[in-house]
């Protein structure tokens, strides 16, 4: 009860975001059950079948034996004991030949309207709003995790590690420069190769994780010298902050051409990684110079347990508005390079391939107005939310 | 000061080296080359021509093992082997040294003649409009802290808030459908195929009209964002001591202003201008390709999609080069600016 209170005094006041946040948040858990041509489960011939979770039927069960029989994949054609349809029956995927680049508000070959109007090969314009904003969104949501996790890693262990803990053994330097060899050798067989045999990676696996065993046990060992691995961070940040990120993602399109949607968001991280790690730096040095982590240090924790249960949980607080800010800023991103006809491919439906397809028919407005103003309403929400939490942790960090 | 702008100066010239060994081989990386584009298109049948089956490396030494086909556990070992002068890498740099940029593949054309006949069509737009963006969102930001309660600068801040949030490319689909639409409305004309021919820097006095929409698409996400870091900037110097001080010695509010809260104001503002050097290339790109501007942004999407090497080799250092150049302008600028940083040692 009382979590349910913070959450609302949380919101009080931005009521237009509390509202368009929870709608972000329903098209990314249930788009799948909201919208669809397929039943989200039913039962025929007296046996049940859950479509949300495949694809298609089972493989070798009667219900797809009809399906491609008597109905030709169309599963309104087919009687069911029992059903449960999407809230709206519509496929963004489906083609009415006859029907391309109609208005909105024409009606279509099933019986309905085309509320938004339909756009190239008779492909319904509000089905793809509602199915692209989901795309957007999950693209999105998985960039920022990848490039999050690498730019957090990189921007803040090896800044805690110069800061507190730069007396390391000879030894241990040694085998933390061959692990860093070994990585980077790594990425480049990876890229060179398009992917690297199995048995090879394992190989490698190997040799890296003796290196760490080997660093842990050699940690207090004689000699012991002045080492910070800081540079590692700086130099990386400062290579990928000096090349125009564009023109690296328009190369990488061109060396991956057209990724799915875990391609594409590899490719994004790789251009957005050095941005988190950035910021990501300047947060952890920030808190490693407090003096709550001086008198930690002085009880005698350990330099891990500081890490992970007081630096690291602060840096993250730091750091939610400049991940809101950029899943609005890869939103963004994808759009544009969509729109360019670079990211997603083109039989794939989301906000940027439609708005592409619009420039081959510029009269159609309704192509480009509708998914560009959810893409806009996408960007704006994340950006005030961000806006909001930064403004909260102001006004806390100054009465505290 | 010389001492510093000089570090930087080499520091940033040896990242350059090291960013021309990246671009050459994430170029190699890339599939298919101009010759089996065109061979695609006319249909040729001797695709099998081993032109290319011992290129030259691509640095002075090699350390990745040729790929085997087999699972084998050692096949990933790295092998060192020397290649002497004769690579890539060596040949780019000395032709670079003696400033021949090679020909484009596509129709021969010196590298250096395209640039110099793109890069004009980049400068009448990406010029105006940072002058434009700093002056009015000066303007804005110092109208918006000297009038807190009038109701016509609150609409234009908050319009600007929401105009930060929309894409790009879709102001200007929306501008080009609505305003340069013989189904529209057809104010303005909608792209430059009548007059790219033109001297561009005469284009602003004898057809403006075509500029018009393109440099709107520029002025107004870039406006939006930087009225906001101003304004947060002033806000905040508006609050520390030394601007009680100001007043209280008798300054005029307007000179007070501009001489004690501007100069932190203007920190955040100064890191924005490291920005805007690469931008002649990869900030308008978007707006060039949609408007088909034929500036070095245009340039760039279509050797790099007709696999124009040289073209591409070239456009890509220059960005690296001028993103380089601009944050050691903006570094020198925040030490002018913030007299603090030189202290501290």
């Amino acid at each position: 009860m009382k979590l349910m209170k913070t959450y609302k005094q949380y919101w009080a006041g931005h009521n237009m975001l509390m509202i368009s946040m929870h709608v972000i948040l329903v098209s990314l858990l249930f788009t799948g059950i909201l919208i669809g041509d397929k039943p989200i489960m039913c039962k025929y011939n007296g046996v049940w079948h859950a479509l949300f979770l495949n694809d298609k039927p089972a493989d070798g069960s009667q219900f797809l034996l009809d399906l491609s029989s008597k109905a030709q994949y169309d599963y309104h054609q087919l009687k069911y004991d029992f059903v449960i349809w999407p809230m709206i029956t519509m496929d963004p995927k489906r083609m009415e030949s006859n029907s391309a680049w109609l208005a909105p508000l024409s009606k279509n070959q099933a019986g309905g309207f085309f509320i938004l109007g339909s756009y190239d090969l008779g492909r319904d314009v509000f089905a793809g709003c509602i199915y692209g904003l989901h795309k957007s969104i999950k693209l999105s949501l998985l960039t920022i995790f990848i490039s999050g996790i690498l730019g957090i890693f990189i921007g803040s262990v090896f800044v805690y590690q110069s800061s507190r803990m730069n007396r390391i053994s000879l030894w241990s330097f040694l085998l933390i420069c061959l692990s860093v060899l070994l990585v980077l050798y790594m990425i480049i067989l990876f890229i060179e190769w398009k992917g690297i045999p199995f048995q090879s990676f394992v190989m490698l696996c190997l040799i890296l994780s003796i290196a760490l065993f080997a660093g842990f046990l050699l940690i207090n060992k004689n000699p012991m010298i002045d080492c910070r691995l800081d540079f590692i961070s700086l130099r990386y940040i400062e290579i990928m902050k000096s090349i125009p990120l564009i023109l690296i993602l328009l190369i990488l399109l061109q060396i991956f051409k057209n990724p799915g949607v875990i391609g594409l968001a590899c490719l994004i991280s790789v251009v957005y990684t050095p941005v988190i790690a950035k910021y990501t730096r300047a947060f952890t040095s920030s808190t490693c110079n407090e003096c709550y982590i001086d008198s930690l240090i002085a009880i005698g924790q350990s330099n891990w347990k500081i890490y992970i249960k007081h630096i690291l949980p602060k840096v993250l607080s730091d750091l939610i508005p400049i991940l809101a800010f950029g899943i609005a800023n890869i939103i963004l991103l994808e759009a544009t390079l969509s729109f360019l006809g670079l990211g997603m491919p083109l039989e794939e439906v989301s906000l940027g391939t439609m708005m592409y397809s619009a420039r081959s028919f510029p009269a159609a407005w309704w192509v480009v107005v509708f998914p560009g103003l959810l893409v806009f309403w996408l960007v704006a929400t994340l950006n005030a939310f961000g806006e909001l939490w930064s403004g909260r942790k102001r006004i806390r960090d100054y009465e505290a | 000061m010389m001492r510093f702008i000089i570090t930087r100066l080499l520091g940033g010239f040896f990242l350059l080296l090291f960013i021309l060994l990246l671009c050459l081989w994430m170029v190699r990386l890339i599939p298919g080359s101009y010759d089996e584009l065109m061979k695609s298109e006319e249909n040729f049948s001797q695709q099998n021509e081993n032109e290319n089956a011992n290129p030259i490396p691509l640095f002075y030494f090699s350390i990745i093992p040729e790929k085997k086909t087999g699972d084998d556990l050692f096949s990933v070992m790295p092998i060192w082997q020397w290649n002497g002068l004769n690579n890539e890498y060596h040949q780019k740099l000395k032709s670079y040294a003696t400033l021949r940029f090679g020909k484009s593949l596509i129709d021969g054309v010196e590298v250096k003649d395209k640039f110099i006949h793109a890069f004009p069509w980049s400068l009448i737009l990406q010029i105006p409009a940072i002058i434009l963006v700093i002056v009015f969102s000066l303007w804005i930001a110092l109208k918006r802290i000297q009038y807190p309660d009038s109701s016509a600068l609150r609409f234009i801040d908050n319009g600007l808030i929401w105009l930060h949030s929309i894409p790009g490319f879709w102001l200007a689909t929306m501008l080009l459908i609505f305003f340069a639409n013989p189904d529209m409305l057809q104010w303005l004309p909608s792209g430059l195929p009548a007059v790219s021919s033109e001297n561009p820097f005469t284009l602003w006095f004898y057809y403006p009209q075509y500029l018009v929409l393109p440099l709107l698409c520029l002025v107004l996400p870039a406006l939006a964002y930087l009225v906001r870091i101003i304004k947060n900037g002033l806000e905040n110097s508006l609050q520390q001591l030394f601007w009680t001080r100001a007043l209280s010695s008798g300054m005029s509010v307007q000179q007070a202003l501009w001489k004690e809260a501007m100069p932190l104001a203007m920190i955040p503002m100064i890191a924005w201008f490291a920005g805007i050097f690469p931008a002649l290339i990869s900030g308008s790109l978007i707006i060039e390709q949609i408007f088909s501007i034929p500036g070095l942004g245009r340039l760039m999407y279509l050797s790099i999609s007709m696999r124009d090497w040289p073209v591409v080799q070239f456009l890509f250092l220059f960005g690296s080069a001028l993103t380089i150049i601009g944050f050691i302008v903006s570094d020198a600028l925040l030490h002018y600016v913030d007299p603090r940083l030189n202290q501290v040692k």
